[in-house]
């Protein structure tokens, strides 16, 4: 559809410059595309040559650079085959037409044009060019096109020509230089057919380098300093070109390096410098080893005398123009980190770049506010303890090297500089901050602890008393944001200290110090950020505070007491839950007051889910603690009646019609409960006793399976009553499955270890409209998972129940595509069944379940038909425990039956309809059939031969010769599927692989 | 600006490396792309994805495993204290097989993995010191 935009063929060459005119105006899409495409048939045409020559001469600068374009597509299309006099022609017009254009002073547009179709002429033309830069000098220089072709000259010549060329004429020598290695750059360089064009390179750079020299000689003011500018960027070019291509090629390499020194004079340039800088730390970051020793002390000369008095400067000032200076010092540390650390007294190669690293953590201002400069220094510090970590630990036989002392000097000074530029900004700063400020601080914190944790391993217990100290003073001093930036990075540490016991008189001391005492008090005035920093302190420290359980009592009180400050109630929840797990054994004692507290506190204004969830939770977990079972359900069944009344409100709320509320309540009520259920789960951690052989003791049953027991769990399943009301919302059911799974993970009885009944019940009150569906079925999968271990009780008319469930679900889908993620999992759950349950799988599997599983094969959905590929492999795989001989003739049933529609469904997917990603699913039942199934070759071939197969690429000989392969790979699974991936290759017409 | 790099095709095995290669498959499979231009794409994509995830990527993960060996670097080893399994040096790559594993992200929040494989490749390019 052409809008009426329809564009009627030009006849004229006038015409077409109207059209191009037209093409560069603002348009509808529709019509520039019917311009783009009348152009370009144009240009593809076989007078091309001839419009392109005309539209040279335009007056329109847009024509002009059309005409370029036009030159550019004719030589990538027709280059390589064009005759030797064309390609001449060809190669005199273009050269005559950019001397002309730039005598009459053309602008960049089209000349850089010209310069980059020159280079498709070098890159396409059969004719080989061997001096295009010599070439051209050579033309501006005599007014006219003179090309040499490939007579030999002396790479000197050049150096003569250049005194004679204008400015502009050296700025397209360069944009042309700049062209070349660029575009050869893209070149593949280890190919036969492109090698000898960087043959050419290693010739041109002579001159490009001679060109270079010229430019950086020119004055470095007025309009000469552009000429300067240019030979900058063409030097990064031509060094980029370079890397990749000539890593053993000093010789070529040479003629680059002997720049670098006039290249960084023009780091002393006014209007270069910051260009300077970058390039510098471009090749520093990314080339490092283009630099050589001497060109390396010169680069540290240049930042001792030059940039250091600057940057200083810039630093006192608050001055954001430091960026360049301060990356290019922090480039050049990293690009010598061996020197910096090993070498701590060279003045200029190590002090200086330490002491600008130091002075830029010393400056005024927060980080992502209007201190830009200390984020960037991390990545300086990072790489220093890397190294030092590395030499030290790489041989930890040998002894110490003598620089370690200093080393150790430096990082203490960073810790202390880094602790000082983390202090929270006051009230007044933050309030002014946007998001990006916040954001920006926050990450620098986040990176300056990280840093920290890789100076810990070499500082150890150093840094830690380093830390406490600071952390002391600065309460001693009443300085808050100082206590709170040490605290938190002592949190950060927590994990580490905590290993070491012997840290742990470190800790002590600001445990012992007036510290909790003080945040405890609230009515002092203390900023609310330094109470949470201290609050997460008692979270991370948590298992030290086990060990002291003097601390004890009065931490949890002050989180308690916290949990009702607005502002901190949050961290006081997060880490009472982490400080009541940690230490559950020494709080059993503090329970009765616990739970009373927490009836308070669901009073507070401070209460909402979050903390709630949290702090149930946290109470649970010291019930866990309590010993015998029996003395659990008491405080237990305290809790659940909280769990209840919120069941009840739902209920209330669902009845006045306020369903915004009854859902909240609802989910609320059963996260807690979830909550409560992980807080009630065994520590992965708890000893066992290997000497307790008590048989007796073993076979007594657990209280949990008493009527009393009983009775408690009956309260937990009651609470599954809310789902009446907010059954329909996805978080109710993920939370209801979470209360399930606390139970199925464990290998004890407990309370949440409900009958296995409760999960069946909730699996068969399902429909696939029920929301979150798929974790209920991997909730039920979980559960058979669970008994079908080695020592756990069978369930087999549970799972017979839960089969013909999901029977159910799969028929109500009736495709897999219907809902993949719901259908994934019930195929999951059936394949589940094997091979402990296989004699259900095989009573409650009617022939539409199979062939819904065979679907999910042949489908477009990946889930399915990767759980699917799944089933099917399992199914012909020897099952991995006994089956009875009934279930084995039922498998054997099964594969006699489905043995073709399967193998013609996965020909199909490797036929082409599978992706890529798909193949090694899709193989594994081919595999299995392979080796396990008498008459896969009898399937195979009569899946080959169908009609249906039919693909114009691949022939019947390819596809005998396939199965011809397939079936000789058989023991083989990595060689079959390398033949599938060949075969699905051919059959789409693509490549085996991208690599 | 940036000099040429060269990039490792590792993250072509992601889920979003193969979902991309799944697309471009397609894209070639429609006769809407040659199979040399998927190439670049996929060049960029190594580019693009390696430098995203150094320097965009700001949540940290943290492991605990056991077993300790001498010969790893010892900044590695902090967080190592488990079951580490297998370990290899092969081609300037690390690679660690790590079974029973468990992770501790940022907000605290722990996850557990049975196996966990890490594949640690030099960051500096061949030759580089």
């Amino acid at each position: 559809m052409d809008n009426g935009t329809a564009i009627a063929a030009p006849q004229s060459v006038a015409e077409v410059e109207q059209l191009i005119q037209r093409l560069y105006k603002p348009g509808p899409a529709s019509l520039v595309k019917n311009i783009n495409d009348q152009l370009l048939q144009l240009q593809l045409s076989h007078d091309g040559w001839k419009l392109a020559d005309e539209l040279m001469a335009s007056e329109d600068a847009n024509v002009r650079f059309f005409a370029a374009l036009t030159f550019t597509v004719k030589l990538n299309n027709d280059g390589p085959t064009l005759d030797d006099d064309t390609a001449h022609s060809v190669h005199t017009r273009l050269i005559s037409w950019l001397v002309r254009l730039v005598q009459r002073g053309e602008g960049g547009l089209v000349c850089k044009k010209l310069c980059s179709t020159l280079t498709t002429y070098f890159l396409r033309s059969p004719l080989m060019w061997k001096h295009p830069l010599l070439d051209l000098a050579l033309s501006f220089h005599h007014g006219d096109a003179t090309v040499e072709g490939n007579t030999p000259r002396s790479a000197d010549e050049i150096s003569d020509i250049l005194p004679n060329l204008n400015e502009l004429q050296l700025r397209v020598l360069l944009w042309f230089a700049g062209a070349l290695a660029e575009e050869v750059s893209r070149v593949p360089a280890n190919t036969p057919a492109h090698a000898n064009l960087h043959t050419q390179m290693e010739n041109i750079v002579k001159d490009a380098s001679v060109l270079m020299q010229w430019a950086f000689q020119q004055q470095s003011t007025g309009s000469a300093s552009a000429v300067r500018a240019e030979a900058l960027r063409t030097y990064l070019t031509w060094i980029n070109y370079a890397q990749p291509v000539w890593p053993r090629n000093p010789e070529a390499l040479q003629y680059l390096r002997d720049l670098i020194n006039q290249a960084s004079q023009c780091l002393f340039d006014r209007d270069l410098s910051s260009e300077a800088l970058d390039i510098f730390r471009d090749i520093l970051e990314s080339y490092t080893t283009f630099f050589q020793a001497p060109h390396m002390e010169m680069l540290a000369a240049i930042i001792h005398n030059h940039i250091r008095p600057k940057l200083q400067h810039t630093l006192s000032e608050q001055d954001p123009d430091g960026l360049p200076l301060a990356q290019l010092v922090i480039a050049f540390g990293c690009a010598n980190i061996q020197q910096v650390v090993e070498q701590p007294d060279s003045e200029s190669g190590s002090w200086t770049i330490v002491e600008l690293l130091f002075d830029i953590l010393q400056a005024q201002g927060y980080p992502g506010d209007e201190d830009q400069l200390s984020i960037q220094t991390i990545e300086f510090w990072n790489t220093y303890i890397e190294y030092v970590n590395d030499t030290l630990f790489t041989d930890s036989d040998a002894p110490d090297p003598s620089w370690l002392y200093q080393a150790k000097d430096v990082l203490k000074q960073v810790v202390e500089l880094l602790w000082k530029k983390v202090w929270t900004p006051p009230n007044e700063v933050a309030k002014a901050w946007g998001d990006s400020e916040s954001e920006g601080f926050k990450e620098f914190r986040g990176d300056s602890t990280d840093l920290m944790l890789s100076i810990y391993v070499l500082l150890g217990k150093d840094m830690l008393q380093q830390l406490v100290t600071l952390a002391l003073r600065s309460l001693e001093a009443e300085q808050w944001r100082g206590v709170e930036a040490a605290l938190f990075c002592l949190n950060t540490l927590s994990d580490n200290v905590l290993e070491e016991s012997s840290s742990e008189d470190v800790v002590e001391e600001i445990f012992r110090s007036s510290l909790f005492r003080d945040v405890a008090d609230f009515s002092q005035n203390i900023p609310s950020q330094a109470r949470r920093t201290a609050i997460d302190m008692l979270g991370s420290y948590g298992q030290y505070i086990e060990r002291h359980a003097e601390f004890l009592p009065d931490t949890v009180r002050f989180l308690f007491a916290s949990l009702e400050m607005a502002g901190l109630a949050n961290a006081a929840a997060k880490s009472i839950a982490s400080l009541c797990s940690a230490c559950r054994v020494s709080l059993t004692t503090e329970l009765p007051g616990f739970l009373s507290q927490y009836q308070r506190f669901l009073e507070s204004k401070t209460c909402d889910p979050y903390t709630k969830e949290k702090v149930i939770g946290a109470i649970a977990a010291i019930i866990q603690a309590l010993s015998p079972e029996s003395a659990k359900a008491e405080p237990l069944r305290a809790l659940l009646v909280n769990i209840e009344k919120d069941v009840e409100s739902a209920r209330q709320y669902a009845a006045e019609g306020d369903l915004e509320m009854a859902e909240v309540m609802g989910v609320t009520s059963l996260e807690s409960l979830a909550s409560i259920g992980k807080g009630l789960q065994v520590p992965e951690d708890v000893p066992i006793d290997i000497y307790d052989d008590n048989e007796e003791q073993a076979k007594k049953p657990s209280y949990w399976e008493s009527a009393e027991g009983r009775e408690a769990q009956q309260q937990i399943v009651g609470c599954f009553s809310v789902l009446q009301v907010v059954g329909t919302y996805s978080a109710a059911i993920d939370a209801a499955c979470q209360v399930l799974r606390t139970g199925l993970t464990e290998s004890e009885p407990g309370p949440f270890v409900l009958p296995t009944s409760v999960t069946v019940n909730f699996v068969q009150r399902c429909s696939i409209n029920t929301p979150q569906l798929e974790t209920v079925l991997s909730t039920a999968g979980m559960m058979i998972t669970q008994h079908s271990r080695k020592d756990s009780k069978r369930i087999d008319e549970d799972v017979r129940s839960i089969s013909k469930a999901v029977a159910g679900f799969c028929e109500a889908l009736r495709q897999p595509d219907t809902d993949p993620t719901v259908a994934a999992e019930c195929i999951n759950v059936l394949s589940e069944l094997m091979p402990h349950y296989v004699h259900v799988l095989f009573e409650e599997m009617s022939a539409s379940t199979l062939a819904f599983i065979l679907s999910a094969v042949q489908g477009p959905d990946s889930m399915p038909k990767r759980t699917a590929c799944e089933f099917w492999t399992k199914l012909i795989k020897p099952q991995t425990a006994a089956i009875s001989e009934d279930a084995q003739q039922r498998i054997n049933q099964v594969m006699s039956s489905y043995g073709q529609q399967l193998v013609y469904s996965l020909l199909h997917q490797i036929r082409g309809q599978a992706q890529r990603s798909e193949l090694d699913y899709v193989c594994e039942p081919l595999k299995a059939l392979l080796l396990h199934q008498s008459g896969t070759q009898t399937w195979l071939q009569s899946a080959l031969a169908d009609e249906r197969f039919a693909i114009p690429r691949v022939t019947m000989n390819d596809r005998a010769m396939f199965l011809r392969q397939i079936m000789g790979s058989r023991s083989d699974g990595r060689k079959t599927k390398e033949l599938v991936k060949a075969f699905w290759a051919a059959c789409r017409g693509t490549v085996v692989s991208y690599g | 600006m940036t000099a040429a790099q060269q990039y490792y095709e590792l993250y072509r095995g992601s889920s979003i490396g193969e979902a991309l290669i799944d697309t471009i498959d397609d894209l070639i499979n429609d006769g809407r792309i040659e199979p040399q231009l998927a190439m670049k794409i996929l060049a960029n994509f190594d580019r693009s994805i390696a430098d995203t995830l150094a320097e965009k990527v700001k949540s940290r993960l943290t492991f605990k495993v056991g077993q300790t060996l001498s010969c790893v670097s010892r900044e590695i080893l902090r967080s190592i204290q488990g079951h580490l399994e297998t370990y290899r040096f092969c081609d300037d790559v690390w690679t660690f097989l790590v079974k029973n594993v468990k992770f501790k992200s940022d907000g605290g929040q722990e996850f557990h993995a049975d196996k966990v494989k890490i594949v640690s490749c030099n960051s500096k390019k061949p030759g580089e010191p």
